[in-house]
């Protein structure tokens, strides 16, 4: 009964932070049907030059993770360090990491339809001190 | 252990008895979605044993209960391995209460490791409510229709109402976050653009067509909380039927399975009909009678004039 109340009054009330009593808003916001869709993603350089992205697979950190703190990566920038030490954690065989950006690649829409309109927007970038990437 | 007085003497709807069988079947079920989460349907979780505590976001529960630790390598899969290590006793209903609660404080902490980095996740509530229910349910057999308990029904009957509430309050939210205007929006649009498969990205060039879906989506969120309150077992089942087909498209369209709550909605269904010991006799018996029998009761029961006696009754 508890249990039924709280995951009412966090519907109505609450957000996310209130797990596992929390709204149940999977894709709940409205998309406006002009405008542009964004989607995320994290590229990387290593020392040796070779771009690459840093998919959920090579870090352990997700896409959805990223976009949900991505104003605090936007605001400071040098936490992507810390994107970049849990891909090292998880591949401490591969070349280092020297650079780290967040790219949004954007969609226009008009009307629900796509335009092909496209855009690429770097959000955020750091780059290890010393190196010159 | 939690029999209060109030559920001994309580009837009707809340507290029907539901057969000890179910049981036995649900804690199979949730522990068999146990073993397969953690490496093919959410695998990202173990991958934050990489990830700095920098990056972990505690959330609400976590500040006020001092007991989560910041998770690192070790609490990670420490975590995992005494889940999944509890997991296995639970599933075969050996001290199935004792080991229930360690895999529902267990889980519950994977649970934790897993929504503290700045996503949550919406598709567990029922699963959870599951797994702490379910401990405090009697030990049970598989395909055991003669014993009915009224603490059963009971506690299936809060996870159904989760599962329903999953549904329900997943169309408020779109009101409360998206607007009414949720249901004319782009959000269908931009799910697929985000992560749409072969069997949707064609829609993209219909957009009337994805408002249409919706549309129909919110109406039958809307429309689930009748679910609990048809009494002919047959349209309930039809009407679970829907639900997972359900889950079945939104899985084929944009990739988001919703397994443990498939999992936890299984218990709408009379698994204590399901009995592997009676399977397995029947298959050494010969394979006619395995080929025929589940398929030709169904059908004879839809032609017959009088219908089989009601299927949840204990044998008399």
């Amino acid at each position: 009964m508890v249990v039924l109340a709280l995951v009412t009054a966090t519907t109505f009330w609450g957000g996310d932070d209130y797990f596992p009593f929390a709204p149940f808003k999977m894709y709940s916001g409205s998309m406006s049907l002009d405008g542009w869709a964004g989607s995320t993603r994290v590229e990387a350089v290593n020392e040796e030059g070779e771009r690459f992205k840093l998919t959920e697979a090579v870090t352990g950190f997700r896409r959805a993770e990223l976009e949900g703190q991505k104003s605090r990566f936007i605001e400071d920038p040098a936490l992507l360090e810390y994107i970049a030490q849990a891909y090292e954690n998880a591949n401490p065989d591969k070349p280092e990491i020297v650079t780290v950006e967040i790219i949004e690649r954007r969609y226009e829409l008009k009307d629900g339809h796509q335009t092909g309109e496209v855009l690429e927007v770097v959000e955020a970038a750091y780059t290890r001190d010393g190196a010159d990437a | 252990m939690t029999q209060l007085p109030l559920q001994q003497k309580a009837v009707g709807w809340f507290f029907q008895p539901v057969a000890l069988g179910r049981v036995a079947a649900m804690r199979f079920l949730a522990g068999a979605f146990i073993w397969v989460d953690w490496w093919w349907y959410m695998p990202w979780i173990l991958g934050h044993r990489h990830v700095p505590g920098e990056l972990y976001q505690p959330l609400f529960i976590a500040r006020v209960l001092p007991v989560f630790p910041v998770p690192n390598y070790w609490i990670v899969v420490g975590t995992l391995v005494v889940l999944l290590a509890a997991t296995v006793p639970m599933m075969f209903g050996w001290r199935p209460r004792l080991f229930g609660w360690i895999v529902a404080a267990a889980y519950f902490e994977w649970m934790i490791i897993a929504m503290s980095y700045g996503k949550v996740d919406h598709g567990k509530f029922a699963f959870l409510l599951l797994l702490f229910l379910l401990p405090t349910m009697p030990k049970a057999k598989w395909g055991d229709r003669e014993h009915l308990a009224e603490h059963v029904g009971w506690g299936f009957n809060l996870v159904q109402i989760g599962v329903i509430c999953t549904y329900f309050f997943a169309a408020w939210a779109k009101f409360r976050y998206g607007g009414f205007e949720w249901v004319n929006s782009a959000t269908m649009t931009w799910a697929i653009i985000r992560r749409g498969t072969e069997f949707s990205t064609w829609m993209l060039d219909y957009p009337w067509m994805l408002r249409a879906v919706q549309w129909g989506m919110v109406s039958f969120e809307l429309l689930t909380p009748i679910i609990m309150f048809i009494a002919a077992k047959r349209l309930k089942y039809a009407a679970v039927a829907f639900l997972y087909c359900f889950h079945v498209s939104v899985y084929l369209a944009v990739g988001i399975s919703f397994l443990p709550h498939m999992v936890a909605m299984a218990c709408f269904l009379p698994l204590e009909r399901v009995s592997p010991r009676d399977l397995v006799r029947r298959l050494k018996r010969g394979k006619r009678v395995e080929e025929s029998a589940p398929i030709s009761i169904p059908l004879n029961n839809a032609d017959s004039r009088s219908p089989q006696p009601h299927e949840d009754l204990p044998a008399t």
